[in-house]
This record gives C-alpha cells, sequence and structure tokens, in this order.
C-alpha cells in the first residue's frame, strides 16, 4: 500500500478539523478528495505533507510511519505538494525555480564552490521536468512574469522537481478562466499517463475531478464519508444530500411575511466585476443585484467565487474593474469603514468576532466608530432576537461557541446599521436545531427591512429564505433566477451545486 | 542591610520609568501596526530636548516643557505615520525596518545640528528639588516623582486599553484589522493615532528623564538598545512585559553599579540570552 | 515572448571586471596617498558590505550589528601585531575570530523570525560595543589600540618585504580583499547560493523542496561573519589604530547604507554602493558635520521609491528599454 492513514484527528481548541479519519490509496491511482465547505480537506492535507502534526492517528507511507517526521523530511520521502495560490520565487528565472527543489533532491544544494551551470545533469533533470509541464520555451524567463495559467504549471513543475512518488495538488485549478483550464488539463492528463507519479488532488471543479480520478474520497465536516469510483459518488444519494443541504421543514408559512421583493429599489448592483487575488483571477465579469428588502442567494459549490464577491462589497477586496453600486452611488473603490458606515453589513464565515472583547463591547462598537442620530437597531432589540446574548453580556468572544458567535458576528453587523447583510455561510457548523434557530431569526430581521444577500452551500436553507438566486461556477455567474424555479431544474442543481 | 536592599530597589524602580515608557511605546506601536520602530528611542531624545527647548524658552519652568514636551511629540508622531509609515505597510518587513532606521540616523544628527553636541542639563523644579526619607535614606524627590508618574502611566494605559471604547478598537484592530473596517473602524486612522499616543509616550519618558540625566545626542540609541533587550525579555507585544522587563533592567542598573560595576551591563545581557533560549518569544510574549 | 535581458554577455561582464581588477591594481603607479587610501578603503567597505548582503540581499534577513564581526577582526588582528606577531598570522587569525564569534551569535539570532532577527543583531551589536569599551586592559577602552606596525610579509632566509609604506601595503589589502570578493562571487553563484536567493524568495517554498532551512542560514552567517572579520582585519594594519567606534551601530549602518544605495538583489549591487558611499561621504563632509543625517534623508528616499538601488534602476532601465527596441524591430 502506497498510503495508509489510520484514525486520523486534528483539533484546533474546541473545533475538530479533521475526526478519526482512514483510507489506504494504492499505487497507480488518481485519488481527488471532494467535499463541501469546511470539511477539512486542507487540514487532511497539511497532516499528510507535514505541515501539521495529528492529535491522534498514524500515517503509513510504504509502510513507514511517518506521522513524527518533518515537512522537509517527508518530502524526501516521496512527499510532494503543490499549493492553492501561487507560491513560486517570483524573481528567480523559470529555470532557478525548478533547479532548487532539483538541487535539494540530488543533494548539490550544499555544494559552496563548484560554479552552477557546471552541473550538467541537474541542467537536464530541469529540462525534462519543464518539458513535463510544458514551459521548456519560458525557462529564462522570470517567473513573477509568466502569465498565471503558466504560473500553476510552474507551481507543479516545482512540486514535480522533488521528484515525489506521491505528489498533492491542492486546488489546481483554483482562480483559473476556461482558457488555462484547457490549458491544464492534458498536462495532468498526461502526467498521470505517463505512470511516474501518483496523484492525489483536491478539486472543487466537479469536471476535473471526474474527467481524471480513478477514485474519490468524500469528506464532510471532518469526517470520511465515503469512497468509491466516479460513478458511484455521483449516484449516491448522501453525498448528493451533503453539498446541498440536510433536512429543514418547509416552512411555507414564514415565507407569507415578506414584502413584495422586486417592486423596491435596486439597493446593491454589481456591473460586471473582475476581481484578483494577486494574479489569480477570482471573479469573471461578474453582475447582480439586490433589491431592497429582497433575500438573494449565493449560490455554488466551494472556490467558485461566494466570498470573494461578498468580500468586493465590502470593499476588503475590492474589484479590478467593474462597479458596485449601493443605492444608486459607487461605492467600488470605497474604504471598507467607510462601505460600513453607509450600510452594508458583513458577517463572514467562522464569525470573526473580538476574541479579546465582551459580548457587550463587540455589540457597541459600531455605535461608536459609525454616528448615526436614528438607529434602528439597539443592544435590547439584538438581544430580542437573539435571546441567549443577554447573558453573555460580560462574556469575553473566545469563550463563546460557535452558534453564539454567529449570533454576536449578525448582531454587530446590525448594531452597525445595515441596511443590506452580507453573510458568508451562515448555516455552517451549525446543528440542525441551530441552523433552525439562526433561519428564524433571519426572517425576523427581514421583517424589519433589512435586505439580505447570502452565501452558503446549503441549498436547502437558501430555498427557506431568499427568493432568487445566483448560481456561481468558476468564478463567472452560471444561473440566476426564482429560487421557486430552481426547484423543478434537477439538471442545473445537479451541475452546479451537488457532484 | 535589608534597608540598603530596600533602598537600592526603589532606585532601580526609578531608572526603570523612563525605558518603560519607551518600551510601552514600542510594544504598543508593534502590537498594533506591526512595525518595528527603531526610532522610538530617538522619539525618546526628541522629547527630552523639546522639552528642554520649552523650559528655557519660557524662564526655566519646568512644567512648561512637562506639558509640551510629549504633545510635541505626538505632531512629529503624526507626521512620521501620515506620510511616511502609511506607504510602506505593503512592503516587506526588512524595509520597514529601514524607513525607521533612517529616522534614526535623521534625527541624531538633528539634534545635534539644532541644539549642539554639547551636553546639556535641566535642573529639577523647586518644588521637587529636594528630598525624601526613603527607609531613613534621602531620596530624590524628583525621583519618587518619576516613578509616580511611570507607575500612573502604565495603570492609565491599562485602563485604557482595557475599559474604554478606543481601547476596544485597538484591540479589534489589532486582532483582526479587516473585521475591525468592516464594523466601521478607520484603521488608517486609528494607525496615526496609536502611533502619536506612542510618540507622546516616548516624548513624557524623555521630560521625565531630563532632570536627573543630561542631555547628549546619544541617548537615543543607548535607550533604544535597552527598550530591545527589554521587549525581547518581555515578549514584543506585550505592555505587561515591558513593564516588568523595564523594571528587572532598572533594578539590574541599581545593584550592578553598587555590587558590580563593569557586569551591569552584562546581567542585562545574560538574562536576554537566557530568555532567548528557554522562551524565545519573550515571558509575555505570544508564539508567532 | 521577450527573453528578459540576463547575462548579456558573460564575456562583458568577464571585461569588465578585468579591467576594474587591473585599474585597482594600477593606482600606487600613478596616483598618490590619497587615492590609495580611497580606493583602500572602498575596497574594505565593499568586502564588508557583500558580507552583509549574503544575508540580506539574499536571504532577506537584515542584521543591524555586523560591525561586532569587522570590529572583532581589527581587534584581535591589531593586538597580534601589536605583540609582535607576524602580518599574514595576526589578519588570519582575526578573520578566524570573526567567525568563531558569527558562529555563537548566529546560534541566537538565527532561530528567530526576520525582525526578532534584526532587532537581537543590534542588541548583540552593541553589547560587543560595549565589551570593546570597557575591557580597558584588553582593548585599551576608549582610545583604542594605538601604534599598530603594519609589519612585512617574510619567507625566512629567501626574502622579506616590508609593508610600512602605504603602496605596498595597498597591494597586499587589494589582493586579500580581491581574493575575498571572488570568493563570495563563487558562493553566490553556486547551488548554495540559488537557494539562499529562493529564501528570500519564498521561504516556504524553499522549506517544502526538503530545505533544513535553520541550517543554512547558520553557515550563511557565519560565512558573512567571517568576511566581514576579513575586511576588519586588513583595515586595522590600514589605519595603524583601532578605535571602539569601529563595533558601534553607525558602523554596522555602513554595509547597510552601501548595499541599499547600490542594490541589494544583485553582486555589484553592494560594491557600486560601497563606491557611492564614500564618494557621497567624501562629497559631504565638505560642506557639512551632518553627513549621517544626509545619509538618513538618502535611505529614506531609496526605501520609498528605489529599492533597487543604483544598480536595480539601470537594470529596470535597460531591460525596458530592450522591450522597446524589440517590439519596434522584432
Amino acid at each position: 500500500m502506497m498510503l495508509r492513514v489510520e484514525g486520523l484527528t486534528k483539533t484546533f481548541d474546541k473545533f475538530v478539523a479533521v475526526n478519526d479519519v482512514g483510507f489506504v490509496i494504492p499505487e497507480g491511482r488518481l485519488t481527488a478528495i471532494i467535499g463541501p465547505n469546511g470539511a477539512g480537506k486542507t487540514t487532511l492535507v497539511n497532516l499528510l505533507t507535514g505541515r501539521l502534526t495529528p492529535d491522534k492517528g498514524r500515517i503509513y507511507f510504504y509502510e513507514e510511519d511517518i506521522t513524527d517526521l518533518s515537512a522537509s523530511k517527508r518530502v524526501q520521502r516521496g512527499i510532494g505538494r503543490s499549493f492553492q495560490l501561487v507560491n513560486i520565487f517570483p524573481r528567480l528565472t523559470v529555470r532557478e525555480n525548478v533547479t532548487i527543489p532539483v538541487l535539494s533532491r540530488t543533494g548539490g544544494s550544499r555544494d559552496l564552490i563548484r560554479h552552477l551551470s557546471g552541473f550538467k545533469d541537474v541542467r537536464n533533470h530541469v529540462d525534462h521536468i519543464l518539458y513535463e509541464v510544458g514551459l521548456e520555451t519560458s525557462a529564462e524567463l522570470l517567473a513573477g512574469q509568466l502569465s498565471h495559467g503558466d504560473q500553476h504549471l510552474l507551481e507543479i513543475a516545482l512540486a514535480l522537481a522533488t521528484e515525489p512518488t506521491l505528489l498533492i495538488l491542492d486546488e489546481p485549478t483554483a482562480g483559473m478562466n476556461p482558457k488555462e483550464r484547457q490549458r491544464l488539463l492534458p498536462q495532468l492528463e498526461k502526467l498521470v499517463k505517463s505512470g511516474s507519479v501518483n496523484l492525489m488532488l483536491i478539486e472543487h471543479d466537479m469536471d476535473v475531478v471526474f474527467a481524471l480520478a480513478d477514485r474519490i474520497i468524500v469528506l464532510e465536516q471532518g469526517s470520511l464519508l465515503v469512497e468509491g469510483t466516479p460513478v458511484e459518488i455521483q449516484n449516491n444519494p448522501k453525498v448528493q444530500e451533503i453539498y446541498l443541504g440536510g433536512d429543514l421543514e418547509d416552512s411555507r408559512s414564514h415565507r407569507q411575511a415578506q414584502q413584495n421583493p422586486s417592486a423596491g429599489e435596486k439597493l446593491v448592483e454589481v456591473e460586471n466585476i473582475d476581481t484578483f487575488y494577486g494574479m489569480s483571477q477570482a471573479l469573471h465579469s461578474v453582475s447582480m443585484e439586490v433589491n431592497r428588502g429582497e433575500a438573494v442567494a449565493l449560490l455554488g459549490r466551494n472556490g467558485v467565487g461566494k466570498t470573494t464577491t461578498l468580500r468586493s462589497i465590502t470593499g476588503l477586496t475590492p474589484p479590478k474593474r467593474g462597479t458596485i453600486r449601493l443605492r444608486g452611488e459607487i461605492i467600488s473603490g470605497l474604504p471598507p469603514h467607510e462601505i460600513a458606515a453607509l450600510g452594508v453589513g458583513f458577517v463572514p464565515e467562522g464569525s470573526r468576532i473580538f476574541p479579546n472583547l465582551s459580548t457587550m463591547q463587540n455589540l457597541q462598537m459600531p455605535t461608536q466608530v459609525i454616528r448615526k442620530k436614528d438607529r434602528r437597531w439597539t443592544i435590547e432589540k439584538v438581544e430580542k432576537v437573539f435571546p441567549p446574548l443577554q447573558e453573555l453580556r460580560e462574556r469575553k468572544g473566545r469563550f463563546l461557541s460557535g452558534g453564539e458567535r454567529k449570533m454576536l458576528a449578525i448582531g454587530r453587523a446590525l448594531m452597525a446599521d445595515a441596511e443590506i447583510l452580507l453573510l458568508d455561510e451562515p448555516s455552517e457548523g451549525l446543528s440542525p436545531l441551530m441552523v433552525r434557530f439562526l433561519l428564524d431569526a433571519l426572517i425576523r430581521i427581514r421583517e424589519e427591512g433589512i435586505t439580505i444577500l447570502l452565501a452558503d452551500q446549503n441549498l436547502k436553507f437558501a430555498y427557506q429564505l431568499a427568493d432568487r438566486a445566483y448560481i456561481l461556477d468558476k468564478g463567472a455567474v452560471a444561473y440566476y433566477g426564482k429560487l421557486e424555479d430552481l426547484r423543478g431544474k434537477e439538471e442545473i442543481v445537479k451541475k452546479y451545486l451537488a457532484v | 542591610m535589608g534597608e540598603r536592599l530596600l533602598y537600592l530597589a526603589v532606585v532601580g524602580l526609578s531608572e526603570g520609568m523612563a525605558l518603560w515608557l519607551v518600551a510601552a511605546g514600542l510594544s504598543l506601536t508593534f502590537g498594533v501596526l506591526r512595525v518595528v520602530n527603531f526610532a522610538h528611542g530617538s522619539l525618546y531624545m526628541l522629547g527630552a530636548y523639546l522639552a528642554f527647548h520649552f523650559i528655557r524658552l519660557f524662564g526655566g519652568n519646568y512644567w512648561i516643557g512637562f506639558a509640551l514636551g510629549p504633545i510635541a511629540l505626538a505632531v512629529v508622531g503624526y507626521v512620521m505615520e501620515r506620510f511616511f509609515f502609511r506607504r510602506i505597510y505593503r512592503l516587506d518587513d526588512s524595509f520597514q525596518l529601514l524607513l525607521t532606521f533612517a529616522f534614526v540616523l535623521i534625527f541624531d544628527d538633528l539634534v545635534k545640528f539644532i541644539w549642539g553636541p554639547v551636553h546639556q542639563s535641566v535642573p529639577t523644579p523647586p518644588i521637587l528639588s529636594g528630598a525624601i526619607m526613603v527607609v531613613g535614606r534621602p531620596f530624590p524627590a524628583f525621583g519618587l516623582f518619576i516613578i509616580v508618574v511611570g507607575t500612573a502611566a502604565g495603570f492609565a494605559l491599562w485602563y485604557l486599553i482595557e475599559r474604554t471604547g478606543w481601547g476596544a478598537l485597538v484591540q479589534a484592530t489589532a486582532t483582526d484589522r479587516e473585521m475591525a473596517s468592516v464594523v466601521g473602524v478607520n484603521v488608517p486612522r486609528l494607525y496615526t493615532g496609536v502611533f502619536m499616543f506612542g510618540a507622546w509616550l516616548a516624548g513624557l519618558g524623555g521630560v521625565l528623564a531630563v532632570p536627573m540625566r543630561s542631555l547628549a545626542p546619544g541617548m537615543g540609541e543607548s535607550i533604544i538598545i535597552e527598550a530591545f533587550v527589554v521587549v525581547v525579555i518581555g515578549g514584543l507585544g506585550s505592555l505587561r512585559g515591558a513593564f516588568i522587563g523595564a523594571v528587572l533592567l532598572g533594578m539590574f542598573h541599581a545593584f550592578g553599579v553598587t555590587y558590580l560595576p563593569v557586569f551591569e551591563l552584562a546581567l542585562a545581557y545574560v538574562t536576554m540570552a537566557i530568555v532567548l533560549i528557554i522562551r524565545p518569544w519573550g515571558m509575555f510574549g505570544v508564539r508567532e | 515572448m521577450i527573453p528578459a535581458p540576463r547575462n548579456h554577455g558573460n564575456s562583458a561582464q568577464g571585461l569588465g571586471a578585468g579591467l576594474v581588477v587591473t585599474g585597482i591594481f594600477i593606482v600606487p603607479l600613478v596616483l598618490g596617498p590619497f587615492w590609495q587610501y580611497l580606493i583602500a578603503n572602498i575596497l574594505l567597505l565593499s568586502l564588508f558590505s557583500l558580507s552583509f548582503n549574503l544575508l540580506f540581499g539574499m536571504t532577506g534577513y537584515l542584521s543591524f550589528g555586523h560591525a561586532a564581526f569587522y570590529a572583532t577582526g581589527a581587534y584581535v588582528t591589531g593586538m597580534l601585531l601589536l605583540a609582535d606577531f607576524s602580518l599574514i598570522v595576526s589578519v588570519a587569525l582575526g578573520t578566524a575570530a570573526a567567525g568563531v564569534l558569527a558562529v555563537i551569535l548566529g546560534f541566537f539570532c538565527v532561530r528567530h523570525t526576520k525582525v526578532y532577527f534584526s532587532l537581537l543583531t543590534l542588541a548583540l551589536g552593541m553589547m560587543i560595543h560595549a565589551i570593546v569599551w570597557k575591557w580597558t586592559s584588553v582593548t585599551g577602552g576608549d582610545d583604542g589600540l594605538v601604534g599598530i606596525m603594519r609589519g612585512s610579509i617574510k619567507i625566512p632566509g629567501v626574502f622579506e618585504i616590508s609593508l610600512n609604506s602605504l603602496s605596498h601595503y595597498y597591494y597586499f589589502l587589494a589582493a586579500l580583499c580581491l581574493l575575498g570578493i571572488y570568493i563570495l562571487y563563487r558562493i553566490v553563484k553556486s547551488p548554495f547560493g540559488l537557494v539562499l536567493n529562493g529564501l528570500r524568495e519564498n521561504y516556504g517554498r524553499v522549506e517544502f523542496a526538503g530545505i533544513p532551512i535553520r541550517q543554512y542560514l547558520q553557515v550563511t552567517f557565519f560565512i558573512a561573519g567571517l568576511f566581514a572579520g576579513l575586511a576588519g582585519s586588513l583595515m586595522a594594519p590600514l589605519e595603524k589604530t583601532v578605535a571602539p567606534s569601529v563595533a558601534h551601530w553607525t558602523k554596522s549602518a555602513e554595509p547597510v547604507m552601501a548595499s541599499l544605495i547600490g542594490g541589494p538583489f544583485t553582486f555589484a549591487g553592494p560594491i557600486v554602493g560601497a563606491l557611492a558611499f564614500i564618494g557621497l561621504k567624501e562629497l559631504v563632509v565638505r560642506f557639512t558635520d551632518y553627513w549621517l543625517m544626509v545619509f538618513g534623508i538618502v535611505l529614506m528616499v531609496v526605501v520609498l521609491g528605489f529599492r533597487g538601488g543604483i544598480v536595480g534602476f539601470i537594470n529596470d532601465h535597460l531591460r525596458e528599454r530592450r522591450r522597446l527596441a524589440l517590439r519596434e524591430h522584432p
């Protein structure tokens, strides 16, 4: 067996990221690891590569126990990894980039005296790798000046240079546009066919996964849900469910309490925005609008750009091109605190409340910095929507549970007198009971006149709350329309949201 | 014997106060802005010189210098942060350090240029020029004043950070600047404010030190080195660590001068070396 | 795509270097003591700055205490010469002493983040200064070492060349400096050097290439200290006195400024910077005493706008010219 994992567990504070995961991977396969947000994929990869040490469990590579080995020792044993965000040496040439890991492999890196050009075999090896990924023509260019797609190829070349037996590719297509993706796929296929290396893929792009994988492992909230061939996974109802959301009763009665959404004014308009993370393009010409009083859902799998869209609106990651308007006025380009003062409230993934401050302090902070005469929300009002917060007034943020933090985060955004509430994966990590409670709270908040834009993978949650939806895929809007209409369109749901 | 030790302890305490104020400003600036300001000692020196200047200008009145010196430093801090530091936050750490270093070079010569290289001195204000009995020995009243002001500043700092609204903003921004900005905190403006406050503290340290020590252009460097030793021992970014470290170094000074004259410096450095081996992030520091 | 201009003729570079070296050796034949002294200082600062830049320019670690090694070399060599040891032995032992200190201090410094590293090197550098200043019985304290003789190179029974005259010593100093510079050049261009460059560009990636970084940093710190020590060792007989100021942080600032002005990202940068630094200093002190302030302002300008230094600026300019030229004549 090439890789054997037993009982792997990793906890951060009280949060269990990976829970008793075990699996076996024989040689000669391309294995893909998939799972919705928060499933623990990245943590698992970090455990395998040695960036993190597990609390429990063992890892065996070709029957050798590597659990206690450092990251650099595991590389020497043959486990390589590429990074999701391109992680290259920008001011060195492409050749020099690849030479470094090759040198480390051949042991020549300790040589102080001989001139680099004298290492013929190193040079040949580097040329070979560059050819394998298709970068041989760019060898003398500075890595920082390559196109983004080529940088991803370089990223893979760097990983290959350590001559891994097992190469773990962490979201190799993240941030790529369709053209770049088309360039990468054949290279990956070539690698798989050459048989020189075993691949493990962490991916959200299901097209890529199903095109390349022999075997798929599905993670969910830190545990291994199921593994099998691509066909088995696609037909597995449990897998579909974790992507679309758990069981929620249909409460039509709530939906009657809404105002008439489409007759409202345009509150937020997003027009053709392109947003980048460094050189990585996360959003391609995304447009959408949210009317006052509405609840709109941003749907799509992980990594498609939901968070980036929200961050673009808040000003944390402003778009490079395109505009965003609030009540008709352009807000893209303004600093985040000004956008917040204009009425955009943000509740990020993981809540991100201030851990050293008490609940009271967290709630009061927006009122200190955003001066307004008439505020719609007071602490008492927030506590009415979230009664548990009342007893927690003096408790410091870091002692709150996940659900309590979520309530506090929403309360904090409301206290900033938000007219529109941006919620990023609000249902994530919550028990079904808490999800129900959250839903009710959000409906009440809506009744108070607050507009909602929510990004979530949980389709059923979205059904309960939102009127319209935009489905994102690979950084662009793939579909939009009434949420009601989606019920009939199974193929669309399957294509973009499930597996 | 015990009395002598107690007396020396009081001396040590007063020696450590100016150092504490400089180290506090340094730690605060690092904790929030993530910049190690090499020029913080120069700010202390500027504070001393500017106070000296105001005192001379207003007919020898120490209290004018006491009031205006730190305020002048806050203005200097404003200019430094707003027009220079703000441009380099997105750069590599090394270049940020180099910018602060450039300020050290400039301030050092600037002081020589304006006030000359000769040592200057400032007489203690009449109210505090006497001595007070401490454990049966006379101790300069001004020294006690330093202890009082320094400790009061420490208390005020703690109160400010832990109990006021502004302190909550500072804590929030230090932990998560993105979320702070998203709830409406004007982070760039807060940065300027924190830096100004740090400069004010350094200025206060300078004006306190002035009557007991002479002013010389080299005073900026010697105190920043000491402040670095303090934050290595106490932990960079921890105010509590800065206070304890500064008092410790003050004690080393006081006891060292009396008992082991050559090795007083060595004591501080040896402590630093031990801390570096056993607990590299300092006594109260946060593991990065 | 247009290839970036990298080694535009290794032969051209070699020729240029050859000319410079020849020029250096001709100096005492055509120019007087003032210029010999000046060039000697430029060579010393070049060596000093190159050793500093091995850390900063290559790995990104900024040392503010590099004068500690320079001073160790200077003091040990000075003391040995005063005790009538031969010149070669004194220089060799002075350099070795600096190397030993570098191993010790390196142990404390390299295990930290870059920021802490800088802080520590400043503190430890000034600690050495304090030792040198206070240990009067050994180092002469405030007055330092005086009356150092340059001695001679002798092979007993065969010949003896006295190096007391400036022009003779100049050759000795120039030869050893150039040798030191050449060795550093080989190290920078070696595989080891490439890994160091990688460290500056992307620390985490180098770790992931399977390289034990701390060991590499310790070795680099040692080499940097060793060659700084060599520069200091050669300085002592040149000046014939050694004062505590050679261990002060203002001395540590010199290679920092030279490397930044010249450009930290190429090998030639610190050398160009040393030339610019000494030239500028000579000029400035004629007008004002406040040369530190002038250099502070220069440093500020470099940090705010010209982080590649003189060499970087020229390189970018050349690259731009080449790009435009290729666009017109493809």
